[in-house]
């Protein structure tokens, strides 16, 4: 590591070590060399320098000794024996008895050990009286000992290292109560390694560091010679407010590039439109469950849509015997009130049907991708409108095979190579099928496809057969995005929106 | 192991399997797979090869049934068929399983066939309590007898009003002044169809012979379920025996007819539809694993299917059949022959352009629902109706009664149940909105933050006008009125370019937004695309 890349407080640090590179450097003897008043400024300058392996660093543990609770109102207040001391040389002899020790404002709590510790001192109790030595020299020795005792309290204010201490007066202190407490501490030493002696201390001069560069600083040469602060790589940041499309416009903008690729032009409809076009025209029978209240939304307004004669009764004859088409029909009686009510369309097929309808002898590849409408309770896994992707194919010689081959190629170009069709149902495709493709490994139905039935293209006269095909878009937003709870799409937390991948 | 693989290919999925339960999903054109035997006659040859049986086996009876003339007009469809000596089981658990196998499989053609009875419905009677000959009279609503289910005469009016089954179908006897009743030699009601059945006919564990009578609107549908439920009973070991009926028009004829339906098919279609000219062997093969028969034949193909196959209706369908007969997997490949250029929708340039200029304004796009109520479109915004609102007639919420008119009041809501996040928040829509029963193209921006004023809108409008390329000097900026719209008084703007309005915009006012109980400053503003589309014109053409 170059010393380029040295900090200013490790520069500083350097450069005063090198003016006595063969000392051992004390924290002390850095702070003041450095004229720094914060030890965690050169123990973080230190710990910079020996990680650059220019100093060594010596750390030493110890016990540290200062004042426990007892021992700071010790330190202020006067030990408890000197106290007592100081109150029974001031006593008449007559009055040195332990009742005298209570009127005197000695606590209860105090008298007890206090008295053990006069005793500990020379004095005897002697017919309930408390009795000083008689001998000068012993009463001098007390005297000292007070006043060693208190000394040694002072010294511990800011606290002392074990090794620094008289031991019998640390014995003694260690056998009461709350006087003295210790602590692990660690003294660190520092002395210039021959890397550190090499350094040039023309480089140690310290830089002006800088943390934000403003429009004076650029204009100026300042910047020129100037150092710029590092900044920790790894603290995060606020996020910075942002724009984006929402995973369903982005879903829907990929298949629609995917069909336009494919050679097919969009289509689109309106949500309103009738039981006719939505249904009857796809052979959907009038007493099919799915046409009852409970699964569509019927209209108010408009509770009924006008439909030309001629196709309410080309519809009539297709459903109740199947026209000029081969087919049986279904029999019963055809409405064609049933025929014009007024509902949200349920799928978007009934724009393919609209398109077909206009445009019957045309090939065409056409698609569409737009909302649809169920009459669904909102629940986690249900919403009453959600968005349904449709495209066909009408040629000569559109045929099973060609729808196969194409919805193939239309789930490669999504990103998914496996496909594979199964039989299905749908009442208004013949041959039908289920389109399952390997997603991360297991086979998932997206999609179904099928020939509309003669019964459906017949009436619109269509020259060719139609080959179609659709899916949901919601079940595939929600395994892309992981979601459980299809609501989240609609009636969005706008903290997950923002923090869903660009799809 | 092997059906849970194969039986998916006959266009059945498999939603659930242990070591002794199948459950298997069965298309609603399939209602001759709904129950275990009448499956288990398709899977035999479908996937262990064995020879089809698309005919049911019926030896001749003395037993018949008159049909009054009356019924025409009330229940014209009427078929029987005597099953007997059905093999029911030899523990008591077994007979049990059997009579819930035949009452669901019943229940199940009701639904299917049947749709709620209208079509179709079954009865399935104790033959060793009833006394042959029968006949089908109708009755005034009067008339009483002992339903099933009951320990009491009841009147057919008290049925229809009281009896639980009663109230469910009294609906399909709406307007008939008489009802049909099925009556044995002895007068004794087996059953008032669609109805209930009567007390003394009811099957019971001990039950070996059937009686089994169909009435409805559909013969076809008739037809179907006369013939699956005797599959299911000869299944069982049970003998079909043909039951003479006078119908109420037309010849005397026996039900239930045992040969299988013949199809034509012309070989022509089958290679439009599929692709290539299947040989006579393939088509052989693929049409007996569905259970039918090939005859041959040059320029049509002739077939005998199962007459309870209710889903050919067309030679179409004979068609899929052959597909699947023969595998969905080995269908060949095909590609579209004509050249063609794919074409976007016009409007869908515009919606880029819009959504990126948005999301440069740094709003992030959201997506709201189409449906929406008046207070939400009209009451709380002040805008007043554009042209014919769309109204539902079967709402399911009160939220949720109409399509929307303006996108706004989604993000108002949106904003709304946002509101434990921090400031700011801002989002846009852009999407279809119905007026006048017609889709039309809508964006609309709203921006929750401390500073959310007129000043900061005005620029965003400013922003749309100029990255859509807006010629400046065409555009007009019009103070709205106080109260139209959801705009504080003297900082809302309605903008039109040559005179035609395009959009508005504002700060919101905090009496709108408390009607979303939001308390913060908001700004927003809402374009017609339709309009700015006619009013700006591409910049590239």
């Amino acid at each position: 590591m170059g010393e380029s890349a040295l900090s200013n407080p490790e520069r500083r640090m350097l450069a005063a070590l090198l003016g006595n590179p063969d000392q051992d450097w004390s924290l002390d003897e850095v702070l003041s060399a450095c004229s720094w008043h914060d030890q965690a400024q050169a123990v973080g300058a230190g710990q910079g320098l020996a990680d650059a392996g220019l100093v060594s660093l010596n750390e030493q543990a110890s016990a540290v000794w200062t004042l426990g609770i007892e021992g700071e109102r010790a330190h202020a207040d006067g030990l408890l024996e000197a106290r007592l001391w100081n109150w029974l040389v001031s006593q008449p002899e007559s009055e040195r008895g332990m009742g005298d020790l209570n009127s005197a404002g000695f606590k209860r709590h105090e008298t007890g050990p206090g008295v053990g510790l006069l005793k500990g001192l020379g004095v005897k109790i002697i017919a309930g009286s408390l009795t000083l030595p008689e001998d000068a020299s012993e009463f001098s020795g007390v005297a000292d000992i007070l006043s060693a005792r208190g000394d040694f309290l002072a010294s511990l204010v800011e606290g002392m290292s074990e090794e620094s201490l008289d031991s019998s007066m640390l014995a003694h202190f260690k056998g009461r109560k709350d006087l003295i407490v210790s602590s692990e501490s660690v003294s660190r030493t520092w002395k210039v390694t021959e890397a550190g002696m090499a350094v040039d201390s023309s480089t140690l001069v310290e830089a002006t560091q800088i943390a934000d560069i403003t429009p004076e600083l650029l204009q100026g040469d300042g910047w020129r010679n100037a150092e710029f602060k590092p900044y920790d790589v790894n603290l995060e940041s606020a996020n910075p407010m942002t724009g984006k499309a929402h995973p369903m416009q982005a879903l829907i903008e990929r298949i629609g590039a995917i069909f336009l690729e494919m050679g097919f032009t969009e289509i689109s409809g309106d949500y309103v439109t009738s039981a006719g076009w939505n249904m009857d025209a796809l052979f959907i029978p009038q007493d099919h469950p799915a046409r009852e209240m409970q699964d569509t939304f019927y209209l108010d307004n408009p509770a009924s849509i006008d439909i030309a004669d001629e196709q309410l009764k080309s519809w009539q004859e297709i459903h109740e015997h199947g026209g000029d088409t081969g087919s049986l029909g279904w029999g019963g009686k055809f409405s064609p009130e049933i025929a014009q009510r007024g509902l949200l369309r349920t799928h978007t097929t009934v724009n393919t049907i609209r398109h077909l309808a206009k445009n019957p002898k045309e090939p065409c590849r056409v698609f569409s991708v737009g909302r649809v409408f169920r009459k669904e309770s909102i629940d986690r896994t249900h919403l009453p409108e959600f968005h349904q992707i449709e495209g066909i194919i009408m040629e000569p010689g559109a045929c099973l095979p060609m729808l196969v081959t194409t919805l193939k190629t239309f789930y490669a170009k999504m990103g998914y190579p496996e496909v594979r069709v199964r039989p299905a149902y749908f009442p208004y495709t013949e041959p039908s099928l289920e389109v399952e493709i390997k997603w991360r490994g297991e086979w998932l139905e997206l999609g179904g496809a099928g020939i509309f039935r003669p019964e459906v293209t017949e009436p619109l006269g269509c020259s060719a057969p139609v080959c179609a095909w659709g899916m949901g878009l919601e079940r595939l937003a929600m395994l892309v995005l992981d979601l459980d709870d299809i609501r989240q799409l609609y009636i969005s937390d706008l903290e997950w929106l923002r923090a869903q991948p660009i799809l | 192991m092997r059906l849970s693989v194969e039986l998916p290919l006959l266009g059945t999925d498999i939603s659930h399997c242990d070591s002794n339960t199948f459950e298997v999903e069965i298309f609603p054109d399939r209602p001759d797979l709904l129950c275990a035997e009448t499956l288990a006659h398709a899977i035999r040859p479908f996937i262990h090869g064995e020879e089809p049986q698309p005919n049911l086996e019926v030896i001749d009876g003395d037993i018949t049934l008159a049909v009054d003339a009356s019924l025409a007009e009330v229940r014209p469809v009427i078929l029987a068929a005597v099953v007997r000596g059905v093999d029911v089981g030899q523990t008591e658990e077994q007979r049990q399983q059997f009579i819930k196998g035949l009452m669901e499989h019943q229940e199940k053609l009701h639904f299917a066939l049947g749709r709620g009875r209208r079509r179709a419905s079954i009865g399935v009677h104790d033959l060793s309590a009833l006394a042959p000959p029968f006949r089908v009279i109708t009755v005034a609503r009067d008339y009483s007898f002992i339903p099933l289910a009951a320990t009491e005469e009841m009147s057919i009016e008290e049925i229809l009003k009281e009896h639980p089954k009663g109230i469910d179908y009294a609906h399909l006897l709406d307007g008939m002044e008489t009802v049909p009743v099925i009556l044995d030699a002895n007068d004794a009601v087996l059953s008032f169809p669609p109805i209930i059945n009567g007390e003394h006919t009811t099957v019971s564990e001990n039950t070996t012979d059937f009686f089994i009578d169909v009435t409805g609107w559909d013969e076809r549908a008739c037809v179907a379920c006369l013939q699956l439920i005797c599959l299911q009973l000869s299944a069982r070991g049970g003998v079909v025996e043909a039951v003479r009926i006078n119908p109420c028009s037309g010849e005397e004829f026996s039900a239930p007819d045992p040969a299988p339906l013949n199809h034509e098919v012309s070989r022509s279609l089958v290679k439009d539809i599929l692709g290539w000219d299947f040989t006579d062997d393939q088509i052989g093969t693929a049409i007996s694993r569905m259970g039918g028969k090939f005859l041959g034949g040059d320029e049509f193909l002739h077939f005998l299917m199962p007459r309870w196959r209710f889903d050919i209706l067309h030679p179409i369908d004979i068609i899929e059949d052959l597909a699947i007969g023969h595998g969905y997997d080995d269908l060949g490949s095909s590609q579209p022959e004509i050249s063609m250029a794919g074409q976007a929708r016009p409007e869908s340039m515009l919606g880029r352009r819009v959504r990126e200029c948005m999301q440069g304004l740094g709003l992030q796009q959201v997506q709201s629902l189409t449906l929406s109520n008046e207070a939400d479109q009209f009451t709380k915004v002040r805008w007043l109706p554009q042209g014919e609102p769309t109204i539902i007639a079967n709402p399911i919420t009160n939220e949720h009664t109409m399509l929307r008119q303006s996108i706004l009041p989604s993000l108002l809501r949106l904003i709304a149940s946002n509101r434990h996040h921090e400031l700011p928040q801002c989002i846009y829509e852009s999407g279809y909105c119905v007026r006048d029963h017609k889709n039309t193209t809508r964006a609309a921006w709203l921006v929750a933050d401390h500073k959310a004023g007129f000043a900061k809108a005005r620029g965003f409008a400013q922003i749309l006008l100029r990255d859509l390329g807006a010629e400046m000097a065409t555009v007009t900026w019009e103070a709205l009125e106080a109260g139209q719209g959801p705009w504080l008084a003297g900082r809302g703007a309605r903008i039109k370019i040559d005179g035609r309005i395009v959009g508005e915009f504002g700060e919101v006012d905090p009496s709108v937004s408390e009607k979303f109980e939001l308390s913060v400053p908001m700004h927003g503003g809402e374009f017609d695309l339709k309009a700015l589309r006619t009013a700006i014109p591409d910049p590239v053409i």
